[in-house]
């Protein structure tokens, strides 16, 4: 079948390797334009954890999830938003009318509202540079190589070999939307 | 998650109320007509007039809170089911049409440039087509909000139900209002029993409003995590007091008790309702406030709320 040579990108990100250097964030942002005071994707600091003396943080980088069923995808009213046969979702700039729907939609509040031209935006899994055999410019700029970025659907790429390793997680799964982000933590 | 922004406000707010409003505008006239056109008359007449009104300026301000407002024809470029906003777009271009229709059939003749054929079967068809779609709007708005599981605040169907009810509260009072300023009022009027269809009609709806906001309340303590925090915003956070005095004390309960007070003569003895402009002013303006109160406070607080891992 067809489903067995389709591609499904995913990243992997392991947050035990993270330090919080926002590389990743500065990246994104010139890569792809993003306007000052938004960003496509994030860290977000998780503790202090534990009891004191032994004290500890952590940092949880993150984008859109490119979710297998989209709820950004389900309430657009217009067919801008829609997700692509290898799982990226993106947005269609001509069809997006700005109404914000799907900022209220989403879980994991990625997306931003590009106010100079009207519509929403967001992370595009950097759709231009793998399409042109690169790496996401998050992948590419991350000096811990925290983030992996590749096809789950093929065995032999490294997101599904760390897959196969690791216990891994996904974020709010209980919104049951399929998110292609896995964490090793 | 983290960071919460409002990015529907006060436009938003208004567009909500307004096509609400409408609706209720719409119903009410259209559920006099099939009890007694003649009899309601007044009713029926300003219901219609007014109905196309509030929801043309609530699309307008709606457009303006667009991203890009001259490509809102996209919307009806397609129907996509699963979003309740491509649905709620199409109803309320029906609605629109629709009510004006109906609108246009009782201006005075004078008013009328072109002669509308069959004009009484046209009314009676546009009160039967319109019925539903009225409805449809009116309960869109909150389907609109509380489709979304990833706003747990909203996420209960009964916000279908308390914005439809809401909707049609907020468009009797809109006729309550329109009847008690009107001077030519008065217990002696024959028209006494017009201002007793209203009172009636609004009294049951206030009721079933409170009804569903009992069990939002009762259930957000007995539900999941996140629903349980989010119904933070109106116990204890930022929206606690717009909603419990704004919309619970003076948009429900004080105008509920001046309409049993105006309805309390025809309870006790056969006699006419209380007539008293001012008490019938307060009381429906309360209610207008009231719905508007509740449609900011759901929109900003549901905003507020995110799932919780």
């Amino acid at each position: 079948m067809s489903t067995k040579n389709k591609k499904r990108y995913a990243f992997v990100i392991e947050i035990s390797k993270c330090i919080d250097c926002k590389a990743c964030m500065v990246g994104c942002m010139a890569e792809n334009n993003v306007p000052v005071a938004h960003s496509r994707n994030w860290v977000h600091q998780k503790g202090p954890n534990g009891v004191y003396p032994d004290l500890g943080m952590s940092f949880e980088p993150g984008n859109c999830m490119h979710c297998d069923n989209p709820p950004c995808e389900r309430v657009c009213p217009t067919r801008a938003t829609y997700k692509r046969e290898d799982g990226i979702v993106l947005v269609d700039k001509d069809r997006c009318i700005g109404c914000k729907y799907c900022m209220m939609a989403c879980p994991y509040n990625a997306r931003y509202f590009d106010e100079e031209k009207g519509v929403v935006d967001k992370c595009t899994f950097c759709v231009h540079r793998i399409e042109a055999g690169l790496d996401t410019s998050c992948v590419h700029t991350c000096m811990t190589g925290a983030r992996t970025f590749g096809d789950i659907n093929d065995p032999n790429s490294d997101v599904s070999k760390l897959l196969a390793m690791n216990e891994h997680h996904v974020k709010l799964s209980s919104a049951g939307s399929g998110p292609a982000i896995f964490y090793i933590y | 998650m983290e960071n919460h922004v409002i990015e529907w406000g006060q436009l938003v707010v208004f567009y909500l109320f307004l096509a609400g409003m409408s609706a209720g505008t719409f119903v009410t006239s259209v559920f006099a007509a099939y009890a007694d056109p003649e009899r309601y008359k007044n009713i029926v007449r300003m219901g219609s007039f007014i109905s196309p009104i509030p929801v043309s300026v609530g699309c307008a301000i709606l457009l303006l809170d667009l991203g890009r407002p001259f490509h809102f024809y996209n919307l009806y470029r397609t129907v996509q089911w699963t979003s309740p906003m491509s649905i709620g777009s199409w109803l309320l271009a029906i609605f629109i049409v629709i009510s004006s229709i109906r609108a246009y059939t009782f201006f005075p003749e004078q008013w009328k440039i072109v002669k509308l054929p069959f004009e009484a079967r046209i009314r009676g068809a546009t009160g039967l087509v319109g019925l539903p779609i009225a409805l449809g709007v009116g309960i869109y708005t909150g389907i609109l909000l509380g489709a979304i599981p990833a706003r747990p605040f909203w996420n209960t169907p009964l916000l279908a139900e308390l914005f439809l009810f809401s909707a049609l509260s907020t468009g009797v009072a809109t006729l309550l209002l329109i009847c008690s300023l009107n001077p030519m009022r008065s217990p002696e009027s024959t028209k006494s029993h017009e201002h007793k269809f209203l009172l009636s009609f609004d009294i049951v709806l206030i009721t079933i409003e409170i009804f569903i906001i009992i069990p939002i309340i009762l259930h957000s303590q007995l539900s999941a995590l996140s629903i349980r925090e989010s119904i933070f915003v109106i116990l204890g956070g930022p929206y606690t007091v717009v909603f419990w005095v704004g919309t619970v004390l003076c948009g429900l309960l004080v105008p509920l008790a001046i309409e049993l007070f105006e309805m309390s003569p025809n309870f006790m003895k056969k006699a006419q309702t209380h007539w008293n402009p001012v008490l019938g002013v307060t009381s429906s303006v309360l209610i207008i406030i009231g719905g508007f109160l509740l449609r900011y406070v759901v929109t900003y607080g549901g905003q507020l709320s995110g799932m919780i891992e």
